[in-house]
C-alpha cells in the first residue's frame, strides 16, 4: 500500500488545522451509517477519557428509508470538533454503493481526495468508470466478503468497508476495529461479532491499492444541480409537473432483485398492492379473464422482498444485482 | 357615516358581527367547532344555515385540528374559508395552523381572544394568539363589533389578494367584544353586492388543487436546499400586504364608512407621552388620555390595528420624538425583557436617536378590568423615568402584593 499518502493523512491531525473529512455514500439499510458512528466508537476507544483526537459521524437522509442514496459524514481532528455543517471539501470518500450517480458520489472532492471504494471490478476500470483522476484509490469487494461471512439476508457490506479503512487511516489498528466491533455488536451474541470481526480482518487483507497518477484518468468536474430563487417557485411549492412519478427510477436503489419462477407460480396474486408497495408486479388478463401473474417492473421495484416473503409456494427469490447481472 | 345608501343598522355582539362578515363574503366552507366565547360564531352559521341566510357548506367537525385541517384543504381546492377559535381550541389546532402560511392560505381567522390555561379562565387576554404571531399570517386586533364586521369583510379581499395569499386574522377581546352587544352598521343588500363585486363572488386560487385544466401536487417534502426560499416567498407575500390593506380599506373608506387600517391614534401629534395599546382596551386609555388632557398633561394614545404586518413605518412617524411611551400588552411575558407588542414598538423605534424611553408593561390578563384611574397612574409615571423599575422586565399592573406602577 501506499503508506507515504497514509502517513500523510496520519500527520494531518495537528492542532489548528481542520479535521479530516470522510464521507460514506451508500444506500438505506446497507449499514453505513453503523460504520460511520463505528469510527467515532473507534476514537473514543482510541483516546478514553483523553482528548487527545474528537470525532462526530453525522447521517443525512432524504424522504425515503431502504434503497435511498444516503451521506453519512465523519471528521476526526486533533481540536474539539465544533462544526456541525456538512462538509463540503472531502478528505476521504468511501463509495459503498457505487451504482448512485456520480454527481451525488464525487460531491466535495478535491484533487488530493482518496476514495474506497466497494467493487468486484480492477480498480482502474472503476477509476475510469467515474473518472476519478490522478487519486489515490482503495477498492474492496465488500458485498462478497459480507455475503459469504455474514450469511445474511441482506448484503451489509460495512464491517468489510471497515477493515479497508484502516489502510487509509493506519491509526485505526486491527486490534482497535476488532474491539469496536465487539462493542456495537455484543448484544447480538458471540457469533455475529465473530462473523463481523472476521469480514473486517478479509476487508483489511482483501484491499487493492491504486495510484491513478499511474495511468492517464481524465477528472471531470461535478455539475451542481440547478436550483430555482424564491421568485420561481409557485405559492405554496406547488409544482405544475404532475403524474411524472413514473419518472423516477427507483429501480436504480435496489440491492437486490426479485425472480419469478413460473413452474411454481399458482398466481395468486398475494404479491400485488398493496404487499408491493411500489406497485411494480405486472398482471394480465388470460382469455378466461383469470388475473394472471406476469413479470416485475425493474425500473420501479426497490427491491423491498415483501413479494419474496408472502409468496405461499415461494415461486419469487431474491437475488443480488450482481448475480442478476452474471445471469 | 360617509354614504348611507349601503348602510343598515344591526344590533349585535362580536361573534354575530363576525357571522354576519363570513355570510356577507359569500363564504364556501365553514368547518367548525365551538369554544367559549367564539361559541357563538358558528352557532349563527348553523341556525343561518338552516334558514338558507347562508349558502355555503357547513360542517360540523370532531375538534379543532379537525376543523382547521378541513378548512385548510378547503381552501387549497379554491373555496373562501373562514374559521373561528380562541385559547386552548386554537392551539389544539396549531399544527394547521401553522401550515396555513406555508400553503399560502388564506383563510380568514376570527379569534375571541381569551386567556390559556392554567388557570382555567374563559375570560379576554391575547396570550392565546401571541404563539401564532410568527406563523405567517396576518393579525388585525378590532376595538369593537363594528370593526369586527368592517375588517372581517375586508380580510377576504386581503387574503386572498394574488399579491398576499395568507391567512388573516381578525382578533377580538372575549366577551369585552365578542359578548358585548354595541349598535352598529352592517351593508344592506346593495352594499353586500358591491363588496362582493370588490372582492370577487369566489375565491379564485391560482393552482387550486381542483383546477383539472392546469393540474398541481402540493405538499412535497422539501430538504435543506429548498427551505429558506419557500420561507423567503412567505415574507414576500407579507411585504407585499401593505399596499393591498390600504386599497381595501381605502374603498371601504369612499363607499361605506371610514375604518382603520394599521394604527389608529388619538391626540398624538402634540403629545410629549403616548399609550400603545390593542384591542379593546383603547376605550379606558382614551378616557384616561382625555382626562390627563383636561389638567393640561401632553399625553396620547396610538392603537395597533394590523400586529402582523406590524406598521413599522407609521410607528415611527407618530412615536418617534416622543419622551416616553408605556406599552400595554395583553399577554405576559416570562424571562423575557418585553412582552409581544412592545417587543415589536421597540424593533420598529430602534437604531433612532429620537427613540422615546419604553416602558413596557402588562395588564387586564384573563379578563381582569384596567381601570382607568390605573392608566391614569402610568401616565404620571411616563413622566418620572427615573422612578421606573430598574429591572429590565414587564411592569404587571393592578397585582396584589406585584410591581407598583
Amino acid at each position: 500500500m501506499n503508506q507515504k499518502a497514509a502517513i500523510s493523512y496520519f500527520d494531518k491531525l495537528e492542532s489548528n488545522t481542520p479535521p479530516v473529512t470522510i464521507v460514506w455514500h451508500a444506500r438505506g439499510n446497507q449499514g453505513a451509517v453503523g460504520a460511520s458512528s463505528n469510527i467515532t466508537d473507534l476514537v473514543a476507544l482510541l483516546i478514553g477519557l483523553h482528548s487527545m483526537y474528537d470525532a462526530t459521524s453525522a447521517p443525512i437522509f432524504g424522504a425515503a428509508k431502504e434503497g435511498e442514496p444516503i451521506r453519512v459524514y465523519n471528521r476526526i481532528g486533533k481540536d474539539p470538533i465544533e462544526v456541525f455543517y456538512t462538509p463540503t471539501k472531502l478528505d476521504v470518500i468511501v463509495i459503498v454503493d457505487p451504482t448512485i450517480a456520480r454527481n451525488i458520489l464525487l460531491q466535495g472532492a478535491h484533487k488530493d481526495t482518496i476514495y474506497l471504494i466497494n467493487t468486484d471490478k480492477k480498480p482502474e476500470e472503476i477509476a475510469r468508470e467515474l473518472k476519478l483522476g490522478p487519486s489515490r484509490i482503495v477498492t474492496v469487494n465488500a458485498t462478497k466478503i459480507a455475503k459469504e461471512e455474514l450469511k445474511t439476508k441482506r448484503s451489509h457490506p460495512n464491517t468489510a468497508m471497515l477493515g479497508a479503512l484502516i489502510h487509509i487511516f493506519p491509526f485505526f489498528t486491527r486490534e482497535l476495529m476488532a474491539k469496536t466491533i465487539e462493542n456495537t455488536y455484543e448484544e447480538k451474541g458471540h457469533t455475529v461479532v465473530s462473523t463481523n470481526q472476521k469480514s473486517m480482518e478479509r476487508g483489511y487483507t482483501e484491499t487493492v491499492e491504486f495510484d491513478g497518477r499511474e495511468i492517464d484518468i481524465p477528472w471531470q468536474e461535478t455539475v451542481q444541480p440547478k436550483l430555482l430563487a424564491w421568485y420561481d417557485i409557485l405559492p405554496g411549492g406547488a409544482m405544475p409537473a404532475v403524474g411524472n412519478f413514473s419518472l423516477n427510477k427507483t429501480g436504480t436503489w435496489r440491492t437486490e432483485r426479485p425472480v419469478w419462477d413460473s413452474e411454481k407460480c399458482i398466481h395468486c396474486l398475494s404479491c400485488i398492492p398493496p404487499s408491493c408497495p411500489d406497485n411494480s408486479i405486472f398482471t394480465k388478463l388470460d382469455q378466461d379473464g383469470l388475473k394472471k401473474f406476469v413479470g416485475f417492473d425493474y425500473d420501479h421495484c426497490k427491491g423491498c422482498g415483501v413479494c419474496a416473503n408472502i409468496c405461499p409456494v415461494k415461486a419469487i427469490r431474491m437475488i443480488s444485482e450482481s448475480e442478476a447481472k452474471n445471469e | 357615516m360617509n354614504n348611507q345608501k349601503y348602510a343598515v343598522v344591526q344590533p349585535g355582539d362580536g361573534n354575530l358581527m363576525a357571522a354576519m362578515a363570513t355570510v356577507h363574503a359569500n363564504t364556501g366552507v365553514i368547518a367548525g367547532f365551538q369554544i367559549t366565547p367564539s361559541t357563538q360564531f358558528f352557532e349563527h352559521i348553523c341556525e343561518w344555515k338552516r334558514t338558507g341566510f347562508f349558502k355555503g357548506i357547513v360542517r360540523t367537525m370532531n375538534g379543532e385540528d379537525d376543523a382547521f385541517t378541513a378548512s385548510w384543504q378547503a381552501n387549497k381546492c379554491g373555496a373562501r374559508t373562514a374559521n373561528s377559535s380562541c385559547s386552548q381550541g386554537l392551539l389544539y389546532a396549531s399544527q394547521p395552523i401553522f401550515c396555513l402560511s406555508g400553503d399560502r392560505c388564506p383563510v380568514v381567522i376570527f379569534v375571541a381572544n381569551r386567556a390559556i390555561s392554567v388557570p382555567v379562565n374563559i375570560h379576554a387576554d391575547h396570550s392565546d394568539v401571541m404563539p401564532f404571531r410568527d406563523s405567517g399570517g396576518l393579525m388585525f386586533f378590532a376595538k369593537n363589533a363594528q370593526e369586527v364586521y368592517d375588517l372581517g369583510l375586508l380580510a377576504f379581499k386581503i387574503g386572498e389578494d394574488n399579491r398576499v395569499q395568507l391567512p388573516v386574522w381578525v382578533n377580538y377581546d372575549g366577551f369585552e367584544i365578542s359578548h358585548t352587544t354595541s349598535i352598529n352598521k352592517i351593508l344592506n343588500e346593495a352594499g353586500v353586492e358591491k363588496i362582493r363585486d370588490y372582492m370577487g363572488l369566489h375565491y379564485k386560487r391560482p393552482h387550486s388543487m381542483l383546477d383539472m385544466e392546469h393540474p398541481t401536487s402540493s405538499g412535497a417534502l422539501v430538504l435543506p436546499n429548498y427551505q429558506m426560499e419557500m420561507k423567503y416567498a412567505g415574507l414576500q407575500a407579507m411585504l407585499n400586504s401593505p399596499p393591498v390593506i390600504t386599497e381595501a380599506t381605502n374603498f371601504w373608506s369612499e363607499n361605506f364608512w371610514p375604518v382603520h387600517s394599521f394604527v389608529e391614534g388619538y391626540e398624538l401629534e402634540d403629545a410629549d407621552y403616548a399609550i400603545v395599546v390593542m384591542g379593546s382596551r383603547f376605550g379606558t386609555v382614551k378616557e384616561a388620555v382625555k382626562i390627563a388632557r383636561r389638567a393640561g398633561k401632553k399625553v396620547g394614545a396610538l392603537r395597533i390595528v394590523s400586529f402582523r404586518p406590524f406598521p413599522v413605518e407609521k410607528v415611527r412617524e407618530l412615536l418617534l420624538g416622543k419622551k416616553a411611551i408605556a406599552v400595554l400588552d395583553r399577554s405576559g411575558a416570562y424571562g423575557s425583557p418585553m412582552a409581544p407588542l412592545c417587543e415589536s414598538v421597540v424593533g420598529s423605534l430602534i437604531n433612532d436617536e429620537k427613540m422615546p424611553k419604553v416602558r413596557g408593561l402588562v395588564d387586564s390578563l384573563g379578563g381582569r378590568i384596567l381601570t382607568v384611574e390605573q392608566v391614569q397612574e402610568i401616565i404620571q409615571s411616563l413622566e418620572h423615568p427615573e422612578k421606573w423599575d430598574k429591572a429590565i422586565r414587564p411592569t404587571w399592573v393592578g397585582v396584589r402584593g406585584g410591581d407598583t406602577i
